[in-house]
């Protein structure tokens, strides 16, 4: 059984404003609507730029990594950007193998990665 | 509080009641209770014991398993009648879709109604009927649009087993294997074996699109036929030229199949693991692209020799994703074996995983066995998953070189 997806929003105000999305739980096929969902509803309202804390996702599987795919996409269109933030580590293993770590602006601190934006 | 005339006004609307005589209405409207549930509450869910039947006031309730929604009530319907008016239980769960207003029945009240007014029996008798020949209709209804479906399913699976190669190619020194065993009726795996005459090698390829079902079978057909045409018409050499042709080959076969799903199917986001391999029969040499793809193994007798690795993302998904080419040998009497993550993420009844240390126990023995490499493996992960419903797609590729 998956874990339940928790996912908790805090804005960052500054010259460049940044929405940081802690997740917990698994993003696996049971899952990821609920991040679409919500990332959907921030990009719809405005939101440009998105952190994605990872560390508390102890599962990922290629319906999560599609969702933060088709997020990436989103942003990217609006002019914005997704970025990573302390993948665990069974999550940033399957980043690497699958080749997202190349794609992906990952971090491994917050201060570190809000000021990349 | 509804008064009594405005409870039996009510009930009367019901196609349940509507020709339940006036005295008996009356009765069993002195009975009803009124019940709030705020929207998105469960009222009962599948199984429970039950007691009681509904009648809609206001409002909508959805009748449900699990998720799946079955059918919407709205005002005026009566539900769970069936459990009200028998021994059976809840044959469905009920959730209020908006804030509602119910009517309760009890079924003992029901009853005493029934003792007391047998003309009401007749009534309420019809009522059901006419509620189970609705069932039975939308029932048979549903069973031959679902064998219609299965039927369309049955086609497509047909026709995908025409993207998997019907017979291996014949290479002289070499035995090659493949199989795939779908979860569903379409599968989201491939494997392909092809001769690249201008490069006088033998491509093979496994692949595993993400998701499962239709949507990854259709994908499924694109990566397949876009890397062997990539490989065997697009932009390498007429002639053998050497070494670097293979390596040519490969990354363009891969580099145009990803910038073409990447770009025409940017929407959709679907991508594939893809291991992709071009052997020179006669020397055994390897170049191959591993695209995110569980890591092949080469191996002899008493073990994995070496095991090829990632060279580059997932197929599909970024533009500008570039494919380096790994180099390996498959000596005179070592095998190679690629496989698919549902070999390694198959459960057995306990819902314990396969795993990767398994398989690789079971391929090395099955190696050095008289049976075809394949055919082992295959009985091993079917012993290991018993009854339980195989979870996905299962893929095996097999490459044998002969020691002469």
């Amino acid at each position: 059984m998956s874990n339940e997806l928790r996912i908790a929003v805090s804005e960052e105000k500054g010259d460049t404003p940044v929405t940081i999305l802690y997740v917990s739980g698994d993003l696996d096929s049971k899952t990821y609507g609920d991040l679409e969902t919500k990332a959907g509803d921030l990009i719809a309202a405005g939101a440009k730029n998105i952190l994605l804390d990872l560390h508390e996702v102890h599962f990922m599987g290629s319906a999560g990594l599609r969702a933060m795919h088709a997020m990436a996409g989103k942003l990217k269109d609006a002019g914005g950007q997704l970025k990573l933030l302390n993948p665990s580590d069974p999550v940033a293993r399957v980043l690497k193998t699958l080749g997202f770590d190349k794609f992906f602006d990952i971090h491994a601190t917050r201060d570190a990665a809000l000021k990349s934006f | 509080m509804l008064s009594l005339d405005d409870t039996g006004q009510l009930l009367r609307r019901s196609a349940f009641f509507r020709s339940t005589p006036d005295l008996a209405v009356r009765a069993l409207s002195g009975h009803a209770t009124v019940i709030r549930l705020p929207a998105g509450e469960l009222l009962f869910k599948k199984g429970d014991p039950g007691s009681a039947m509904y009648f809609i006031v206001d409002g909508c309730v959805q009748v449900h398993h699990a998720e799946m929604v079955v059918i919407l009530l709205e005002k005026g319907e009566v539900f769970g009648e069936v459990a009200a008016l028998s021994s059976e239980t809840r044959t469905a769960s009920v959730s209020a879709r908006t804030d509602v207003v119910l009517l309760k029945l009890e079924r003992d009240a029901i009853y005493a109604t029934l003792a007391s007014h047998p003309d009401a029996a007749q009534s309420m008798i019809e009522a059901l009927c006419h509620r189970e020949s609705e069932v039975i209709g939308e029932k048979l209804g549903r069973m031959i649009q679902a064998r219609v479906l299965e039927h369309e399913l049955e086609i497509g699976q047909k026709i995908q087993r025409n993207f998997l190669p019907a017979t291996l190619p014949a290479v002289p020194g070499w035995q090659l294997d493949g199989t795939l065993q779908p979860a569903r009726k379409v599968a989201g795996d491939f494997y392909d074996f092809f001769m690249v005459p201008k490069l006088q090698c033998m491509g093979l390829v496994i692949g595993d699109v993400c998701d499962k079902g239709v949507g990854a079978a259709l994908f499924m057909t694109l990566f397949r036929s876009l890397i062997r045409s990539g490989a065997l018409y697009g932009g390498g050499t007429e002639r053998f030229a050497g070494d670097d042709d293979l390596a040519g080959t490969l990354q363009h076969a891969l580099r145009s199949t990803n910038q073409y799903i990447a770009s025409t199917h940017r929407g959709s986001s679907m991508f594939a693991s893809v291991f992709f391999g071009l052997i020179e029969p006669q020397s055994g040499l390897l170049r191959y692209v591993n695209a995110g793809h569980e890591a092949p193994w080469i191996g002899q007798g008493d073990g994995v020799r070496t095991q090829l690795s990632t060279t580059g993302p997932v197929v599909g998904l970024f533009e500008e994703a570039e494919y380096e080419v790994g180099s390996a040998e498959v000596r005179p009497g070592e095998w190679f074996f690629a496989y698919t993550d549902g070999a390694t993420d198959a459960q057995n009844e306990a819902g314990e995983a396969y795993s990767e240390d398994q398989l690789r126990c079971t391929v090395v023995q099955g190696a050095a066995g008289d049976r075809p490499l394949l055919d082992t493996v295959r009985s091993a992960l079917a012993g290991f998953i018993g009854k339980t419903d195989q979870f996905d797609d299962i893929t095996m590729i097999s490459a044998r070189r002969g020691l002469h």
